[in-house]
């Protein structure tokens, strides 16, 4: 047992000494591997990504690539990140499977100041510090970062910052006109990517296939905050199109098929729209695709469940703002039809009698 | 007895007559409506089981007993279930609504919802390696 570790269980009851050993460690890792800084714009905020050493840089970054914005002096949030194989820095480990909540909670280390929080899937660390606008990310190897985690990017960390301003990271697809956007909601394999990218196929502007940022004020907003899609290759293969844009087909016979639109159709990318109505996706059965009226609660209930299931420390702030929004704006259930060419009209259809909430 | 919800543990939001009820720590959901959405809305309000039989007798019409039963068994369950806990902090009165023509009682049930708490726990605590790192299932 290390003395890094000794010390970090002796302070067990003490996040804000987690909290620092975790920056030790960082430092550790950036000593001996070098830091290399990215600033980010999302929804308005500057983020600043410090990684240690270059191996996390091209597996995270290309996610965030629309944000992009110059380096600032004092951004709103730094992260700093690494991985423990290329660093050869561990962190802390102090935590046993008794300390470890439902959704990767680890309420021992924390308190309303500091989240924390392990993501047993791949093996990361992620703990955040909101009076200091700091916070961390470890993993253990880049090798652990499945598509899913490279899709969307440091989610637990920035869904918990975010959050404090408002901003609450959902379970969506997005897609819009020049001036709004539809929110595509329901559970895993609903038909949220595939529909997303019927749209981006179409010509329409696209912000996320399943994951963005939701604030209500003044008016309900959509964020592009990951400009990614991921869809199995077979479906993948709907969209001839977008197969040389695949970034990961040595991994696609165990992971989804990963691509980044701003890679190839940066002006596509909205990075954000007013959301004029939500569609629960539905896969009808049918050739034709068509909007049915929905029950605002069955939709709320898939809408917040999908969104909380892998969130850890979601609060009661999170489903109010849903749920407002769900009672702002018009709410259908969109029958996928098997003529994908025929899903963007239903949704620009959608969009425009919509108009603005 | 007064009951207030199981903060932070518990989120619930209401619409359209409908509420659903997430339990953060089990990945469980519930969903209620008719007079289990209304005693719900009582509980919130930290009314009393005598009070809110009161309240739903003066709605309802059937047998008090029944109802008086039946709201028992409901807050019961929901207190099993730990949505929510006893407090001794007396309800705040609210405007209720003016009565109107009672209509028959139907006992408060509530839907259990488990399909997110069965992706949850698909990808179970593992133990932990050598290295610190949780080892992941084979």
């Amino acid at each position: 047992m290390s003395a890094t570790h000794l010390a970090a269980t002796k302070q067990k009851t003490d996040p804000a000494a987690f909290c620092a050993l975790i920056g030790v460690a960082y430092q550790a890792a950036s000593a001996k591997s070098g830091t290399i800084t990215y600033t980010y714009c999302i929804a308005g905020y500057t983020v600043r990504l410090c990684f240690a050493g270059p191996a996390l840089v091209p597996l995270l970054t290309p996610a965030l690539a629309h944000l992009a914005v110059p380096p600032v002096t004092r951004p709103d949030l730094t992260l700093c990140l690494w991985d423990s194989a290329s660093t050869g820095v561990q962190p802390p480990f102090v935590w046993t499977k008794a300390d470890v909540a439902l959704r990767g909670e680890l309420p021992a280390f924390s308190n309303e100041q500091i989240l924390t929080a392990v993501q047993t899937d791949v093996n990361a660390l992620s703990v955040l510090d909101h009076a200091q606008q700091l916070g961390f990310f470890c993993i253990d190897s880049v090798h652990s970062l499945r598509a899913y985690e490279r899709a969307a990017p440091l989610k637990v960390l920035l869904h918990w910052w975010l959050r404090a301003r408002g901003l609450v990271m959902i379970h969506a697809g997005a897609v819009g006109l020049a001036d709004g956007a539809v929110l595509i909601v329901g559970k895993t394999g609903a038909g949220k990517s595939t529909t997303t990218l019927a749209c981006l196929n179409a010509g329409l502007r696209y912000l996320s296939d399943d994951r963005c940022l939701l604030s209500l004020a003044p008016t309900p907003q959509a964020y592009c905050i990951y400009n990614s899609a991921k869809l199995h290759l077979a479906q993948m293969q709907c969209f001839p199109n977008l197969l040389p844009a695949v970034g990961n087909l040595a991994e696609t016979a165990t992971e989804k098929a990963l691509i980044h639109v701003h890679a190839f159709a940066p002006a596509q990318v909205a990075p954000h729209l007013p959301i004029r109505a939500i569609l629960l996706a539905h896969v009808a059965g049918t050739t034709a695709t068509a909007l049915a009226p929905v029950s605002r609660m069955a939709l709320l209930r898939d809408f917040v469940a999908s969104t909380l299931v892998y969130q850890p420390g979601a609060v009661q702030q999170e489903v109010e703002l849903m749920a407002a929004l769900v009672r702002q704006v018009p709410c259908y259930q969109i029958n996928l039809g098997s003529d994908l060419a025929g899903i963007p009209q239903v949704i620009a259809q959608a969009i425009q009698q919509a108009g603005p909430s | 007895m007064n009951y207030r919800l199981n903060r932070p543990r518990i989120a619930n939001e209401t619409i359209d007559n409908e509420t659903i009820i997430i339990d953060f720590d089990t990945g469980t959901y519930y969903s209620l409506q008719g007079t289990a959405n209304q005693i719900w809305l009582l509980i919130q309000q930290q009314w009393s089981i005598m009070q809110i039989v009161s309240q739903i007798s003066a709605y309802s019409a059937g047998d008090g007993e029944e109802i008086e039963a039946a709201v028992r068994q409901f807050i019961g369950a929901l207190v099993q279930a730990e949505v929510i806990v006893e407090t001794v902090a007396p309800h705040v009165p609210m405007a209720t609504p003016p009565q109107t023509q009672k209509v028959p009682f139907v006992p408060p049930q509530f839907e259990r919802h488990t399909d997110i708490q069965d992706l949850l726990l698909l990808d179970p605590i593992h133990e932990v390696a050598q290295s610190g790192w949780p080892l992941r299932k084979t």
